[in-house]
């Protein structure tokens, strides 16, 4: 009778093991962790002190995984000497056998002989799925201090096929997670290179022209800055920025004798400078951007609110957005850098001007976005121009640190009051 | 389940450690954890009492055998008590019951 209800106790506590095992085979866990749960309970299950899991690679080689009831250190000394792993024949003859082997027994690979023995493990359960070997575990003498026994061995074997998909399930997981690591990096990486190409085709464009040197850059900081200052989307104020690189690139067909030029342009070389909007819109034609902000930005950059702009003639909202933005940006630069034909103007006389022609040639609510930016930056901005707060200075910090003290809170604040409280667009 | 709640009791180098609910992988490391804690601080005695215990499963006996082994490396004495028949008739078949003694309600 004592015996048939120590068999019962026996099957329901191997039961409830087994339930165990299934509640983590639908947690998340980590490797490491599922891996040590994993070996608790099947040690737990059998009352057995030490042990280890091992787990098996892609490439069919054992490692440790997790360890038990050893002294500290041991998983990595462990490691070391999975160096010694088994062949590849006696990987696929421990898989064929997913029952209980003593650590004496011939059967068991020289390794993993020598592996039980040099850390006083009893015996090694094979742990394996649909034919594969996904570890193993070792398991050291019961709390009597004899090797596990018929019942204990009966245990262990039950949940091993169970414990195997676990382990394997778990491996997989982790070998996907870290496969997706690799490719968001190489994503990353991809887009990295892309933008320094971009760069580096902006410098090209501009060093047509010894005086426009560095000018997409700044343009594109401006634009960028102002489009974050609007709450555009990260995705639009990226295209803004591609935009602003390339937004001089018609001018690549255009003669160098033309942009040097100190004096005022004639009709014809008007046109022909007007020209270069269209002409870069035609280049980028064949470019499958996934910014539509980009061809807008190069298409309409000398569109006018009052409809003298050219190459369209668009008026006011009509003009699309970024390109309204860079329009901003791109005269506010030209304006601030020098030029054949005169000196850089000061960057409150700049601003001065866009003031000005706001309304006939500027959106007059992203002059004030453009004016508060230049304002934030100016307040947070130490004499030399440098910031006070780290991160405090982005898009005018630079042009700061150059002019220096030149530009006063209290002036922009004047040309705000003389702009008039007009509404700052606000992203679609 | 309700999980394990712990609580320590400490007088002239001797614990007494009242276990109340499930002890499983969390309550398992918990347990094991304050019995280390209480060890280093120089308990020489132990005392688990299951009074409270409402079912311990394999990963819980994992963590109970790493208390017994550490109790064991500390020279502390350690006895579980008032253990329930069920919990007590587990410890048998584990063999747990032939290291520490085990005693009934």
């Amino acid at each position: 009778m004592k015996t048939r209800s120590e068999q019962y106790q026996r099957l329901e506590f191997t039961l409830g093991a087994f339930s165990d095992l299934g509640r983590h085979a639908v947690e998340a866990h980590e490797f490491s962790s599922a891996a040590r749960s994993i070996l608790y309970l099947l040690l737990g299950s059998v009352g057995v002190p030490r042990g280890a899991l091992l787990g098996c690679d892609t490439g069919g080689r054992l490692y440790p995984a997790a360890v038990k009831g050893m002294r500290p250190g041991s998983l990595r000394e462990m490691e070391a000497a999975a160096l010694r792993a088994p062949s590849r024949a006696e990987i696929e003859e421990l898989a064929r056998c997913p029952e209980w082997i003593p650590s004496g027994e011939q059967r068991l690979p020289a390794p993993l002989r020598a592996l039980a023995a040099e850390w006083g493990m009893a015996g090694i359960l094979p742990l394996v799925v649909r034919g594969q070997l996904a570890g193993a575990l070792l398991a050291g003498n019961c709390l009597n201090g004899r090797p596990p026994g018929e019942h204990e061995r009966g245990a262990l074997e039950t949940l091993g096929p169970y414990a195997a998909m676990l382990l394997q399930q778990h491996a997989l997981v982790e070998q996907l997670r870290a496969a997706v690591q690799e490719n968001l990096r190489l994503c990353e990486s991809l887009a990295d290179t892309y933008f320094d190409t971009v760069q580096a085709f902006s410098t090209a464009i501009d060093a047509k022209d010894i005086y426009t040197r560095g000018h997409s850059l700044r343009v594109a900081r401006y634009s960028s800055g102002l489009a974050a200052r609007l709450g555009m989307p990260e995705k639009s104020s990226t295209g803004i920025r591609i935009g602003a690189y390339l937004h001089d690139i018609g001018k690549i067909v255009l003669d160098r004798t033309l942009l040097h030029k100190a004096g005022t342009l004639d009709d014809k070389e008007r046109r022909e400078m007007a020209s270069h909007p269209l002409i870069g819109d035609q280049v980028l034609s064949s470019v499958h951007f996934p910014w539509p902000e980009v061809r807008a930005v190069v298409r309409s950059h000398h569109e006018r609110m009052d409809g003298k702009g050219y190459p369209d003639g668009l008026t006011g909202a009509a003009i699309p957005l970024p390109a309204r933005i860079l329009t901003v940006a791109d005269a506010f630069d030209a304006m601030t850098s020098e030029r054949a034909y005169r000196e850089p103007v000061p960057p409150h006389d700049a601003l001065r001007e866009l003031v000005e022609c706001s309304g006939e040639q500027f959106d007059p609510g992203l002059v004030r976005a453009f004016l508060e930016q230049c304002r934030s930056e100016v307040e947070q901005a130490g004499g030399d121009g440098a910031p006070r707060k780290p991160g405090g200075l982005r898009v005018f910090a630079k042009l700061l640190r150059r002019t220096g003290d030149s530009l006063t809170t209290s002036a922009i604040d004047r040309l705000l009051r003389i702009l008039g409280p007009v509404p700052i667009p606000q992203p679609a | 389940m309700n999980k394990l709640r712990l609580e320590s009791r400490v007088r002239n180098g001797s614990a007494v450690v009242y276990l109340d609910g499930y002890l499983n992988e969390s309550g398992g490391e918990l347990l094991e954890q304050e019995c280390r804690s209480l060890l280093s601080r120089g308990c020489r005695a132990l005392e688990l009492d299951f009074g409270r215990a409402s079912m311990v499963n394999s990963i819980g006996i994992s963590y109970l055998l790493d208390v017994i082994e550490n109790a064991r490396q500390g020279e502390a004495r350690l006895e579980f008590v008032s253990v329930p028949e069920d919990i007590r008739l587990l410890f048998e078949l584990l063999g747990i019951a032939g290291r520490v003694p085990v005693r009934k309600p």
